[in-house]
């Protein structure tokens, strides 16, 4: 599979480009794409988290400061009926102040509205249905003129009480009761106590309806620090529903007092219907379900939806209360234990936010709760109503939620067009990349296409390449490499044929030139051989020299690499031998000629008969002069002759020294400087001439040589020179001649080493017998 | 002034009409006389443009070599400056070298005016 894959990339260049830029541009775009998508998703949480915790916040306050305001608004009706009941209260105090001045003046309740009109009924004393006042002596106190006297004067109170009464539309009833002994009762408007107490009708007011409230009172009027404490005297009782349909109920009481005597007076009260309050709290609505609820410092509900029971699992019972019956229900007995939780928050704490988890139902609300001042019970503690309200957290977090959701719509849908365009945009660069690279390649496929036609030997091929870059140019370089090929292949033979004439032409000039060379070479070499030949053929044989009496002779002549112009010769004329050595100047053909010309001349000098060497030298000048004239060369010859006869040695003409080496070893040398002149350079040398005489003991050598062995040279260009070539001589001259001779070559070949030989080597070495 | 100089290899000839003379320097060992031909003719050139009378020097002392075809030469040309009569040669040679030893004797025998002089 791999294998598969690898090989769909390496076959085309396209596809490595394609692949390359796609990979690159993809990988890029998507990285891109999912990190802004990414912190786009992180921003929206981030700011729905803020917004959320936003909104509850300010819900919570809002709640708050609502519930603080519907605290503010249901206290100023309890604030009102406190006033009212206070105002009354101050009334009837001061009326039971100025009791015996106000009983003292009977003229008073001659006035009709101080008047109290008293009918008996059920065995009480009551005023009639039709009267304002609803006046009351039950049947235990009828009797009692104290009682009457008491509700006689209390009479004074119907100056404001039916005001005061329609102070507040939430008043109920007004109404004075005397002290524990006659506990008469003055109430506003007619209600027909009489009839509405039924079975209570015989009971005392205070000892049986409200036995603890006397002592509290007196409490708090002999304790100056309570009343410091708690300057306003008013009490409640705990509400009740009303069995008789007058609905919640409360009642207020203002204790009186007997100054005189500091005892307990009597009180005013106040039943306020607590309906409108509980229709403001139950009016309450906060989002689709909220509701609010009162409760007081005992966490007994004063009001609260019927439905709300239910869900916080209150329980409502009928309380029978001093004959009156009523529903009471308690929060902190709720079944829930969160239920409680909140009813212990409410009495600890001022205001707050409780949050509530219903078990039951898997619910969580929110409860913003207010208090409102304290009201005392009738014991004299702080009984502080709590309002809350409780709003379902789902409604609350309705609007959050909705702007989530609406925002990860919003998000998802804005993923949804940006992955669309991603894509898009993908679609378009794989279009543009594809038609780029194709592009881009297509001159390349259209070379590929043609080597591979080239390849199979069309080369008839025309190739259109859109590219002027490099890949234009390849593309020309290219077609002109091919129509090279094509020319060659097609030319091929023609070109093959020409160049094979053409090499022919060459091959017939150079084997031509090559056979004038090889003429020219074997004229030069003939020369050189013939020039050779004669210099050797001149030359005396050993047979020759070997068959001189007397004398030991060897003879040596290495010409150089090109012919030379030395010269030696041996010859017997007579009883004379003549030894010869010389050296023409200059090398090649000419100087072997001279050479030849001296020893043919010196050689018919000789034989005719000429004795006188000096002579002979002074013919030989001039033949050598004038025929170096007649070849018209540039040369001259050293020549030295030495004469041998029974007289001894006899040396002539200026040659190089001769060397004498007597048994005893020591070297003489003979300059023939003086004893002639080059021959062959001027005419007449005569004056130059002169023969120089010496002696050869048996065993004495003589050496003649020419300057080839003196001016050897070895690589470090030092000559060999006269003492090297003495001493050698010394050193062997005890051998015989040819072993002399060829020590002294050995040991001159020895010193030359490489170094090329520019002239002729010549020696002669001649030992006395 | 004007100084001439025919150089190969391993010498110098060089030729000062100043102080009238012909100066040869290092080892000479050409093989033939054409080869000397360019030296032969400086030393015509100096043989020409000495006036009449006054003294031509050959100076020898640093030349270390001369092979059989300069000293050839060398003798042609104090033939030549004798057959001419008029320039008086001066040779200066030195003593430590060898062919001078001989070959220097030569010239003033070939001609007797030849003034040899051997540091």
């Amino acid at each position: 599979m791999f294998k598969r894959f690898k090989g769909f990339f390496d076959k085309s260049f396209q596809r490595k480009l394609l692949t390359f830029n796609l990979v690159l541009v993809g990988l890029t775009t998507l990285f891109l794409f999912f990190f802004l998508m990414n912190s786009f998703r992180t921003i929206t949480d981030f700011s729905l988290e803020k917004n959320k915790n936003g909104i509850t916040q300010t819900v919570e306050e809002y709640l708050t400061i609502y519930a603080q305001e519907k605290a503010t608004s249901t206290w100023l009706q309890l604030q009102a009926a406190q006033d009212n009941l206070t105002i009354l209260g101050t009334t009837a105090q001061k009326t039971l102040d100025n009791y015996d001045e106000i009983k003292a003046n009977t003229a008073v309740f001659e006035i009709p509205l101080f008047q109290t009109e008293l009918v008996e009924e059920r065995g009480a004393l009551t005023s009639p249905l039709d009267d304002n006042i609803d006046a009351l002596i039950p049947p235990p106190i009828a009797d009692n003129p104290a009682a009457k006297e008491l509700l006689a004067i209390s009479a004074l109170l119907n100056l404001n009480m039916d005001a005061i009464f329609a102070a507040n539309d939430s008043n109920a009833l007004v109404y004075f009761v005397g002290n524990k002994e006659t506990p008469v009762t003055r109430a506003y408007p007619n209600i027909h106590l009489v009839e509405v107490l039924g079975d209570a009708i015989n009971l005392l007011f205070w000892q049986d309806f409200f036995p603890d409230n006397v002592a509290a009172w007196e409490k708090w009027y002999t304790n100056p620090e309570l009343q410091e404490q708690i300057p306003n005297p008013i009490t409640v009782e705990a509400p009740y529903g009303d069995a008789a349909g007058q609905g919640a109920v409360m009642t207020m009481f203002y204790p009186l007092w007997d100054h005189e005597k500091d005892e307990f007076a009597g009180a005013v009260g106040l039943d306020i219907s607590l309906d409108k309050i509980i229709e403001d709290v139950l009016s309450i609505r906060v989002a689709q379900t909220g509701f609010a609820f009162l409760v007081n410092s005992q966490g007994e509900v004063i009001a609260m939806p019927e439905q709300a029971y239910d869900l916080l699992g209150i329980e409502q019972e009928l309380i029978d209360h001093g004959g009156l019956s009523f529903n009471s229900g308690l929060m902190n007995e709720a079944q829930e234990t969160a239920v409680q939780d909140l009813a212990a928050a409410l009495q600890t704490d001022t205001e707050g936010v409780f949050k509530l988890n219903l078990a039951a139902d898997n619910t969580s609300h929110l409860i913003a709760f207010a208090s409102l001042p304290p009201l005392s019970n009738n014991q004299y503690a702080e009984d502080i109503w709590k309002i809350g309200i409780v709003v379902p957290e789902a409604e609350i977090l309705e609007v959050i939620n909705e702007t989530g959701s609406a925002i990860t719509d919003r998000s998802n849908q804005i993923s949804t067009i940006s992955m669309a365009m991603v894509v898009g945009f993908l679609l378009i660069v794989t279009f543009i990349s594809v038609k780029f690279s194709n592009s881009v390649t297509q001159d390349l496929r259209t070379l590929s296409e043609a080597a591979e036609e080239v390849r199979a030997k069309h080369y008839d091929i025309e190739i259109d390449l859109k590219s002027r870059d490099e890949i234009g140019q390849l593309g020309q370089t290219f077609m002109s490499m091919t129509s090279e090929i094509q020319a060659y292949t097609t030319n091929l033979e023609a070109m093959v044929a020409e160049r094979t004439e053409d090499l022919q032409q060459a091959n017939d000039e150079i084997t031509r030139l090559n056979g004038k060379l090889k003429d020219e070479n074997l004229r030069l070499s003939a020369e050189l051989d013939v020039a050779r030949q004669l210099q050797m053929m001149v030359l005396p044989p050993e047979s020759e020299t070997s068959a001189i009496p007397d004398l030991d002779i060897a003879c040596y002549m290495e010409p150089a690499d090109e012919v030379g112009g030395d010269y030696y010769d041996v010859l017997k004329v007579g009883e004379s031998v003549y030894l010869s050595i010389g050296d023409v100047t200059g090398h090649g053909l000419s100087s072997g000629v001279v050479m030849l010309m001296a020893q043919t001349a010196f050689l018919t000098l000789s034989q005719s008969g000429e004795r006188d060497i000096n002579r002979i030298l002074s013919v030989l000048n001039q033949v050598l002069y004038r025929n170096i004239l007649r070849i018209r060369e540039n040369k001259n010859m050293t020549l030295a002759v030495i004469q041998y006869d029974e007289k001894g040695y006899s040396v002539v003409g200026q040659h190089e020294s001769v060397i004498i080496c007597r048994t005893d070893g020591t070297i003489e040398e003979i300059d023939t400087i003086d004893l002639g002149f080059p021959l062959g350079l001027d005419d007449d040398i005569d004056a130059f001439i002169a023969s120089q005489q010496f002696q050869l003991a048996p065993g004495d050598v003589m050496l003649l040589y020419t300057d080839g062995i003196t001016e050897a040279e070895n690589p470090e260009q030092q000559q060999f020179g006269m003492e090297k070539l003495k001493a050698l001589l010394a050193q062997y001259h005890d051998l015989e001649a040819k072993a002399i001779m060829e020590h002294i070559m050995k040991d001159v070949y020895g010193f030359i080493d490489t170094t090329p030989i520019y002239d002729d080597i010549t020696m002669m070495v001649i030992k006395q017998k | 002034m004007s100084v001439e100089i025919v150089s190969g290899e391993e010498y110098t000839v060089t030729y000062n009409d100043s102080t009238e003379s012909l100066t040869f320097d290092g080892s000479m060992r050409l093989r033939t006389s054409e080869e000397y031909e360019p030296i032969n003719e400086l030393m015509q050139q100096a043989l020409s443009s000495t006036p009449e009378g006054n003294l031509l020097t050959m100076d020898f002392s640093s030349l270390k070599f001369l092979n059989s075809s300069g000293i050839n030469i060398i003798s042609r040309f104090v033939i030549a400056a004798r057959k001419q009569g008029t320039v008086p040669l001066k040779v200066v040679g030195n003593q430590d070298i060898y062919w001078q030893q001989k070959s220097l004797t030569n010239l003033q025998r070939l001609w007797s005016s030849v003034q040899i002089e051997i540091q």
